[in-house]
């Protein structure tokens, strides 16, 4: 019994420890705030009823990343399922992008980013932000290690070019199109 | 995992795992030994490297998280009861023999960690060229700074980030400055020295230069984005 105590007590310590590596990485999917507060706790919670399900603890992070990603996934299904068109145009008119100066790089780079695929983002935000190896990356995603390499290239490769491309934009012109609705 | 040999054209997918330190000891000896011949492939790593940097560093200034930092409860129960008990009783004991309480104010005060959360004072001291005469100017100077925040009892916390030329200044190979930086480590816990691994690469590719550190030098991944990280925390910022 105590050394199970213990054991929860230092998992959930760890998991205190990287709390804000796990902010980061629901902003950088989510670039709101409070969203990405309300997903790191609701992932928190979760882990921490659930270390029993933990077999390996030194795997906590990807762990952890992974029931945030479900969180997350959860969170854009509750979404779709409220949203409609009208929420879309405002969302493209506060566009953050189009507020900001032309030499704030780190906000043009975290566009760039949210533009990305999901399955790219993901593989990058952990690789990037999380420093994670590609075997954790490999844990958190349940993939392969040889398609964590080609995502991460490819997610390098495209975010390289949108960064080229918003460079040489005017910071007014970079505003995201509606998405049509047909 | 890889072997370079096989492949001419290096892929992408093993420069990145070059640049996200994914590859094996003797795989990454064998990519370092080809870039030195191959600027094309240097460029190639600088770029990943660059978007690596961009991506971390997009990150840092984002609004800061509005919940507590310990914002779970651990779940209580009888062992906690039981531990609060014995906390309880033992200073009554202490409290009535008269022994010091553990965790006094002055006790608090003394220990080095609690000291350094209060630390108003942070500097840090940017050593980016390999002009030994400057540095040796820098590190006289930091000395007076150090005994005299000592002498008036105020703490001051500094740290030397050494990139670009700065990085050859940290080794053993300029014995002057070694032995000033050794001495000094010694006399003030406060004071620490990192060195940027990127440099250290990059010289390594472009000029065969192999650095070497001493041992009161730390490694950081890269001094850029310890030098932008530590000023957006309100260090002070000295160029060396």
């Amino acid at each position: 019994m105590f050394k199970n105590r213990f054991r929860h007590k230092k998992l959930t310590r760890e998991l205190c420890a990287n709390r804000h590596r796990f902010y980061k990485l629901a902003y950088s999917w989510t670039g709101d705030p409070m969203l990405a507060d309300d997903l790191v706790q609701e992932a928190m919670q979760k882990a921490l009823h659930s270390f029993d399900s933990l077999k390996d603890d030194s795997k906590l992070n990807a762990w952890t990343c992974r029931i945030l990603m479900n969180c997350h996934r959860d969170w854009l299904r509750r979404r779709k399922d409220t949203v409609d068109f009208d929420d879309y145009e405002f969302a493209a008119e506060g566009d953050p992008l189009a507020q900001v100066s032309a030499d704030d790089t780190s906000a043009m780079v975290r566009h760039c980013i949210a533009r990305l695929s999901d399955k790219h983002r993901d593989v990058i935000t952990l690789v990037d932000l999380m420093e994670f190896s590609y075997e954790e990356v490999s844990q958190a995603l349940e993939i392969p290690i040889g398609t964590v390499m080609s995502r991460l290239c490819r997610a390098r490769r495209q975010l390289k070019q949108l960064i080229a491309a918003a460079s040489a934009q005017e910071p007014a012109a970079r505003v995201t199109p509606l998405r049509s609705v047909n | 995992m890889h072997d370079p040999k096989d492949n001419p054209e290096v892929s992408d997918e093993l420069l990145n795992s070059f640049v996200d330190r994914q590859l094996t000891s003797e795989e990454r000896q064998e990519i370092l030994h080809r870039l030195k011949r191959d600027r094309a492939l240097s460029e190639r790593v600088c770029e990943l490297q660059h978007l690596k940097e961009m991506t971390r560093l997009a990150y840092d200034d984002i609004p800061p998280s509005r919940l507590p930092r310990r914002p779970i409860e651990e779940p209580g129960g009888w062992p906690r009861m039981i531990a609060a008990a014995l906390i309880f009783g033992l200073g009554l004991l202490f409290g009535m023999s008269g022994l010091p309480q553990w965790g006094s104010a002055e006790d608090r005060a003394a220990a080095p960690g609690a000291s350094r959360d209060r630390i108003s004072t942070k500097v840090l001291v940017h050593l980016s060229s390999a002009d030994r005469q400057s540095a040796l100017n820098t590190l006289g100077n930091l000395e007076q700074m150090l005994a005299d925040y000592r002498q008036r009892g105020e703490p001051v916390r500094v740290e030397v980030i050494a990139n670009g030329g700065g990085v050859k200044l940290l080794g053993p190979d300029t014995p002057a400055i070694a032995e000033r930086i050794a001495a000094l480590s010694a006399e003030y816990d406060n004071l620490s020295f990192a060195a940027c691994r990127n440099t250290i690469e990059q010289l390594q590719l472009t000029e065969g230069l192999h650095i070497r550190l001493i041992p009161q030098v730390r490694l950081i991944d890269s001094g850029v984005v310890e030098v932008i990280r530590r000023q957006k925390e309100g260090w002070a910022y000295i160029r060396g």
